[in-house]
């Protein structure tokens, strides 16, 4: 969580002072258990990243996967520390869910990874990404709707 | 099972669609490659989450242990579908406590796997129990969803008190009809030698003393007295109590019931059974091993139940209270209605002794000069209440912090000793 901001803080006053705030509220919240404030401290960080890159060149930040990566375990382990188990869990328990975050984690990378491919990719030349596209786009429509049926 | 949804979806789907609008805004695709992995999750989530089919069954060792005593219960889960990541509580009642064991624990299950927990429970205090409240509750493999469920596996458990230590008990005034351990007034059959007096006819010859009839010229005979049973009543005071967090007045009455009970049942006696309070609760005089059973489930059900209503001794059934039975008082001497009731058994002829289980080793005066002025009428009035019973000709043995029980019956038999001779 700390890593992100400093990173791209750099020596931007307004960047290193989201940065700030954005842990403050992270912080504030996992010290305290108010589950609000999390997800406000990760808009916030998130959006210092955004500033980022509008400040920047305009190249493509090839580090993204890994910030996704950052901001998930940072999310997950925020939400771990809000509501902690009732029970010690035994060795082999704990490392299951070492094991489960760590793949959260490369699994968050990888989606950002293929997001960030699929954006830069040139769909004109490969009209099967296209497809792949439209295919993702009705996939969720489904997915939606599916999941509208099962809360209804 | 109960499906809780934890503020995490929110928070995830909240994020996901603020990154790819912003995404849109800022024309920057990074953004939406940070907020994929959350929409990912989000949706993931609650495609999986399925609730888990988790059966437990809970069963004590024992259903019946004594006060202080652990008893080993055994937990056995199993869930057909599996379970990820699995919490399991077993709620305790206030006088169990975890001696041995994991609870609550965390288990995972694979589907069709059975577990057996082991817990060793301490029984810290007396009582009717109910164990096997459940409490689980299911992650799904993501933690975006919860379920949870209460199973109620109870089984019962009755802890009986721990009795206190009694050498000796107190003796009857006056003894029943049938044999027992106590020698009577009475002459009859027996050991103990009472009198002698004219040979009768009928009077079997090896009961002629030779050396009397010798020195007065005719026959005499000597005469016994026969051993006896008595009745006895255990009169448990429940209108009030006394109690801090480490016990109570009715703790010890009940202690010390259990202990009196099986003594005189012991010692051949019909023991019968009176809570008296703002619930009535009574057993008729019996003897033998299954009255002491069924006194101690009594005693065990024994509660302080608050009630205003005035009570006297004339709503206990009268075959509870025989003639000639000695009454056994246990009580604080904190309501008015139980001291009431005590003294109309002795104006009705009742051989009567009660041990006052002090309810001032439970209460420190108060800081101030007001309250320890407070404390020190209160502790006059008991010793008014005290003399009331004295008065009347009743024993009361005080049982606190500075005297065991032993001590306060001690007492009790030195008072009616004293009035055995004053009434002579």
């Amino acid at each position: 969580m700390l890593a992100g901001p400093v990173a791209y803080a750099g020596s931007e006053p307004p960047l290193a002072l989201l940065g700030a705030l954005g842990i403050g509220f992270f912080g504030v919240g996992t010290a305290f258990r108010i589950a609000e404030a999390i997800p406000v401290g990760l808009v916030v960080v998130g959006s210092q990243y955004a500033l980022f890159l509008v400040l920047g060149d305009g190249s493509s930040d090839q580090a993204a996967p890994l910030v996704a990566a950052a901001l998930l375990l940072a999310a997950e382990l925020g939400h771990s520390a809000l509501d902690p188990p009732l029970a010690s869990a035994s060795p082999a328990l704990r490392a299951l869910r070492a094991a489960r975050l760590i793949g959260l984690a490369a699994g968050a990378a990888g989606v950002a990874a293929l997001v960030l491919y699929a954006a830069e990719a040139d769909t004109r030349s490969f009209p099967a990404v296209e497809a792949l596209g439209v295919l993702a786009a009705l996939a969720a429509v489904g997915l939606l709707a599916l999941l509208a049926r099962r809360s209804a | 099972m109960t499906r809780l949804v934890t503020p995490k979806l929110g928070a995830y789907a909240g994020l996901a669609a603020l990154g790819l609008f912003a995404a849109l805004g800022a024309e920057r695709p990074e953004l939406a490659a940070l907020a994929a992995p959350f929409a990912v999750l989000a949706a993931l989530g609650l495609v999986l989450a399925r609730p888990p089919e988790v059966g437990v069954e809970v069963e004590p060792a024992l259903e019946r242990v004594f006060e202080g005593e652990e008893v080993e219960v055994a937990v056995e889960v199993e869930s057909a579908t599996g379970a990820a990541d699995l919490e399991l509580l077993v709620r305790l009642p206030d006088g169990l406590s975890l001696a041995d064991g994991e609870n609550p624990v965390a288990l995972r299950l694979a589907p069709g796997e059975r577990r057996e927990l082991t817990l060793s429970l301490r029984v810290d205090r007396w009582g009717g129990y109910l164990l096997g409240d459940v409490v689980l509750r299911a992650r799904d493999p993501l933690g975006l969803v919860h379920h949870e469920s209460r199973l109620d596996r109870r089984r019962p458990l009755k802890a009986y008190p721990r009795p206190e230590r009694v050498d000796e008990l107190l003796q009857p005034a006056q003894t029943q009809v049938f044999s027992g351990n106590y020698v009577s007034r009475e002459r009859g059959e027996g050991i103990e030698f009472a009198d002698l007096r004219p040979f009768a006819p009928g009077d079997r010859v090896r009961r002629v003393n030779w050396r009397a009839s010798a020195r007065r010229g005719e026959l005499w005979v000597n005469e016994y007295h026969p051993e006896r049973n008595a009745d006895v009543v255990v009169f448990l005071d429940t209108f009030a109590e006394a109690s801090d967090p480490e016990g109570s007045t009715l703790d010890l009455g009940v202690r010390a019931a259990s202990a009196f009970v099986s003594h005189y049942l012991r010692h051949k006696d019909r023991v019968g059974f009176v809570s008296f309070g703002g619930r009535l609760n009574w057993l008729q005089p019996r003897t033998g091993v299954a009255q002491l059973y069924r006194i101690v489930d009594a005693l065990v059900d024994a509660e302080i139940v608050l009630n205003y209503a005035w009570s006297d001794v004339d709503v206990i059934p009268r075959h509870t209270l025989p003639p000639k039975a000695l009454v056994v008082a246990l009580s604080p001497l904190l309501d008015e209605r139980s001291i009431a009731a005590l003294l109309d058994l002795r104006g009705r002829g009742f051989d009567l002794a009660v041990v006052e289980v002090s309810p001032a080793q439970f209460t420190a005066p108060g800081k101030g000069e007001r309250a320890e002025l407070a404390h020190r009428i209160w502790l006059l009035r008991r010793e008014a209440a005290r003399a009331r019973f004295e008065r009347a000709g009743v024993a009361v043995g005080t049982w606190d912090e500075t005297k065991s029980l032993v001590g306060a019956l001690e007492e009790v038999r030195a008072f009616r000793r004293f009035a055995a001779r004053a009434h002579a």
